[in-house]
């Protein structure tokens, strides 16, 4: 197929799937539909994955359920160039920010059409689950901007909210030196003061830093009615593991924000949708846990088969995402999760290096490489 | 073993119980005047006598702690089983003469100044006062080295024992004690979790000597409170391999394939002494052909000592690496022991050493020549332990011992022999009993005959 057909075809698959994410008609029988779309183009423009695939005996010809779509580790997006089409077709290519997982960094493709859809998924889903009730509002971002962090998906998609929510003092407030506590301090006081509402978004592990800091100097604030935070992610090693009811109290300790207007989001480099959980919107009596856009399908599995845990089970989780045009829309992560009742929970993250002898791990071994 | 087992097998958690863990340590160090009055045949008497109770053929009390240990780990019984039989098979009392006289010459050393043949004198051999033990292993039957070791040397010993699996050394130590308390009083099992630096802190300021067992960042952790000195023996995570030349490949190959299974398939490859790789001086297609044989005979021992339960994350490990072979490697072979639960041999060509994510999971790697192979491990100075060599031709093997020697390796054997080292093994290249003495060489003037 030549680039101008690719393009063609991913245009068509693109414009189906930005339709069907801004649609409120989902079913199974649709998503199955699409995904298997999807999948046939993928299969086909993804050398590596088409190889993958026919290591199972699968192929496009074969396959007639979403859930036997082959899934990709998230090592392998560190391992090779997981992307459909040429080069010169990538618009934006976002890293892992290796930190935790040795020196090589996962990476995630995408052409215009891929960032097309991925603003699409983003802008959907945080309608439904950050801002269901307002229009515009002041928003701070505890997170570099996407000039600052070009490889930073978060930044990426923070910056999606920002333009579509955000009033004219929202901004991001981390700069080459780090977070620009003076200006938060300074923007909080006068929001406070304005009574005017604000939504905080920042990495989970960075708000621990922050409000443990505020708390160290006995600084508090009370944030107007309305105000709302959004933490993503985890800790990763990065800080000190917290509950999530030491964080809530901590926010609203903190911020005076209250947990029903605490939200966490979990997004991976690796898909281009993210996972709310449902702390804004739920109803009275309702569980804590993360959500599924109608786009995405979450599964906890048994990694090495790929077959689903019984119900209530700690398995791996394992993502599909119908956003992920131009990479891997099946993702098996190394997150460890239970689901229940159309939610998902992480547990935490499965550790490498649990060996039970004495011999050396690979991830051993990858450390003490020079 | 003649009576049940005490009602619990577990050492008591000492949560963060400081004074218990001091009267332990207290207790343990105030026996070291009683031991070192004892003879040393009679400690090498007592640890024969326990290591042959373990041997009895039926021992229900023994078949209990293997169920419990299984069910604890998830190493199947029969594993677990065998694990044992070979530990203690290797613990005899003429293993632990021999492996004193292989470091120390002359055992009675230990006991008073005796006759040294090579000095004009005598010579005196002392042990620590205390040695700490920490075992992290679960391969079943090992923390029981670390007991001997320091019995032998007539060092009283407090073993912290691995959460994942602390029930082995506690019924160890029992059976020793029945067998003679005055060696089995010596010694004592505890256990605390790694978060209780004060525990951990309390441990190391009673102790004189340290043998510690761990993981990399688990044996840096240590160092930093511990730093390496003589009075240390470190057995960090390290790894093995195999090498077959291509004469090897002239003789049996079901058996040669037999023998690197059962090197594979022993303790599910989780001593440090198992294969991660193993280099083949064949071409691809050669390789593979002795590849698909071991994958048949893993397959069959799995029947005979079914594969341990693998965690999700030694499971996601494997789906991890074939998925990696799938995508990436267009020539490589993925042989399955009849199914991926069993085990898996991947031929492959490669230009590093890629360990394996272990659990029975092996690389062949083709090699041009001996050379080849030692260039893939030489980047590995300093983790290598244990290498087998198939080759039929003597003067070539000894060729090959000496370089895989040079590269570090501490241990070489032929294959099937692997996994069980004997007592007298350097064990990651040191003189393990000896580097815990002390000597004092009388020079009497008086030449001793043998």
């Amino acid at each position: 197929m030549t680039p101008g057909k690719l393009a063609d075809e991913r245009a068509e698959i693109a414009a189906q799937l930005r339709a069907a994410i801004g649609g409120d008609d989902w079913n199974e029988k649709q998503f199955n539909s699409l995904a298997l779309a999807l999948f046939a183009h993928q299969y086909e423009h993804m050398a590596a994955y088409g190889r993958l695939c026919d290591s199972r005996g699968i192929s496009p010809a074969t396959l007639r359920q979403w859930r036997q779509i082959p899934a990709v580790p998230t090592t392998l997006f560190k391992q090779t160039s997981l992307a459909c089409g040429p080069p010169e077709q990538i618009a934006a290519v976002f890293s892992t920010s290796g930190t935790s997982e040795g020196p090589a960094k996962g990476k995630s493709h995408f052409s215009l059409d891929g960032l097309a859809l991925m603003r699409k998924s983003i802008l959907v889903n945080a309608r439904k689950m950050l801002f269901p009730d307002i229009d515009k509002m002041h928003i701070l971002v505890l997170a570099p901007s996407p000039e600052l962090a070009p490889q930073m998906i978060m930044a990426w998609g923070m910056a999606r909210l920002l333009e579509q929510w955000g009033t004219d003092e929202s901004r991001f407030l981390v700069n080459k030196d780090g977070l620009d506590v003076p200006t938060l301090m300074s923007l909080l006081r006068r929001f406070s003061k304005a009574s005017e509402p604000v939504t905080l978004i920042g990495a989970s592990f960075g708000f621990v830093n922050l409000l443990e800091a505020l708390k160290a100097k006995e600084l508090s604030f009370s944030l107007p009615a309305g105000s709302r935070i959004m933490d993503a992610g985890g800790y990763k090693g990065r800080s000190r593991e917290l509950t999530r009811a030491e964080l809530e109290q901590l926010f609203l300790d903190g911020f005076g924000v209250p947990s029903h207007q605490a939200v966490n989001l979990l997004g991976m480099t690796e898909l281009a949708s993210q996972f709310y959980d449902n702390s804004l919107v739920r109803s009275a009596g309702e569980g804590v846990g993360l959500q599924n856009p109608e786009w995405t399908r979450t599964r906890v599995v048994d990694p090495m088969t790929g077959e689903e845990m019984p119900a209530g089970e700690e398995g791996v989780l394992c993502h599909m995402d119908l956003a992920n045009l131009d990479t891997p829309m099946h993702v098996l992560t190394d997150d460890l999760g239970v689901a229940g009742n159309d939610r998902f929970k992480v547990q935490g993250r499965l550790n490498a290096d649990d060996s039970r002898g004495c011999s050396l791990t690979v991830d051993e071994l990858t450390r003490s490489r020079p | 073993m003649n009576a049940d087992f005490p009602t619990s097998w577990l050492p008591p958690d000492l949560g963060t119980d400081l004074s218990s863990l001091d009267a332990i340590m207290a207790a343990m160090a105030a026996r070291k005047e009683r031991l070192t009055a004892l003879p040393v045949q009679r400690i090498i008497d007592a640890l024969d006598a326990t290591s042959k109770e373990w041997l009895q053929p039926d021992d229900p009390r023994r078949d209990k702690l293997v169920a419990a240990i299984s069910a604890a780990t998830g190493v199947s019984p029969q594993m677990v089983a065998i694990s044992i039989r070979l530990e203690m098979e290797s613990s005899l009392g003429p293993h632990l003469l021999a492996a004193l006289k292989n470091e120390i010459g002359n055992p009675s050393y230990l006991d008073l100044f005796a006759p040294n043949t090579l000095l004009a004198g005598e010579t005196l051999a002392l042990g620590p006062n205390l040695v700490g033990g920490i075992v992290s292993s679960n391969i079943p039957a090992l923390p029981h080295l670390t007991v001997m070791r320091s019995l032998l040397v007539k060092a009283p010993c407090v073993v912290k024992s691995s959460k994942d699996e602390p029930l082995f050394l506690p019924a160890y130590l029992q059976s020793l004690w029945e067998v003679d308390p005055e060696v089995g009083g010596c010694a004592a099992a505890v256990s605390f979790g790694r978060e209780q630096t004060e525990l951990l802190d309390t441990f190391l300021d009673a102790i004189d000597f340290l043998i510690a067992y761990g993981g990399l960042d688990a044996i840096a952790g240590l160092r930093k409170k511990w730093p390496e000195s003589s009075r240390t023996l470190y057995h960090g995570h390290k790894l093995g391999f195999g090498i077959v030349t291509a004469e090897a490949l002239g003789t049996d190959l079901m058996d040669l394939a037999a023998k690197i299974a059962w090197d594979v398939v022993l303790f599910d490859q989780e001593a440090c002494l198992a294969p991660h790789v193993v280099f083949v001086e064949a071409s691809r297609t050669d390789t593979q052909s002795l590849g698909e044989k071991v994958a048949a005979a893993m397959e069959k021992l799995a029947a005979e000592l079914p594969p341990a339960k693998r965690s999700l994350s030694a499971r996601l490990a494997v789906r991890q690496e074939l998925d990696s072979l799938a995508a990436l490697d267009q020539t490589a072979k993925v042989c399955p022991a009849g199914s991926f639960e069993n085990g898996v041999v991947v031929v492959q060509e490669a230009d590093t050493f890629h360990p394996s994510p272990l659990g029975r999971f092996v690389r062949l790697v083709p090699v041009r020549s001996l050379d080849a192979a030692l260039e893939l491990v030489r980047p590995l100075q300093g983790l290598l332990q244990n290498a087998s060599i198939a080759c039929p031709d003597e003067s070539r093997r000894r060729h090959i011992a000496t370089a895989l020697a040079r590269e570090g390796v501490a241990r070489v054997c032929p294959p099937g022999n692997m996994g069980t080292p004997s007592m007298m093994w350097h064990h990651d290249g040191f003189p393990c009993i000896s580097k815990m003495l002390t000597f004092c060489d009388w020079e009497t003037g008086v030449h001793h005959q043998d």
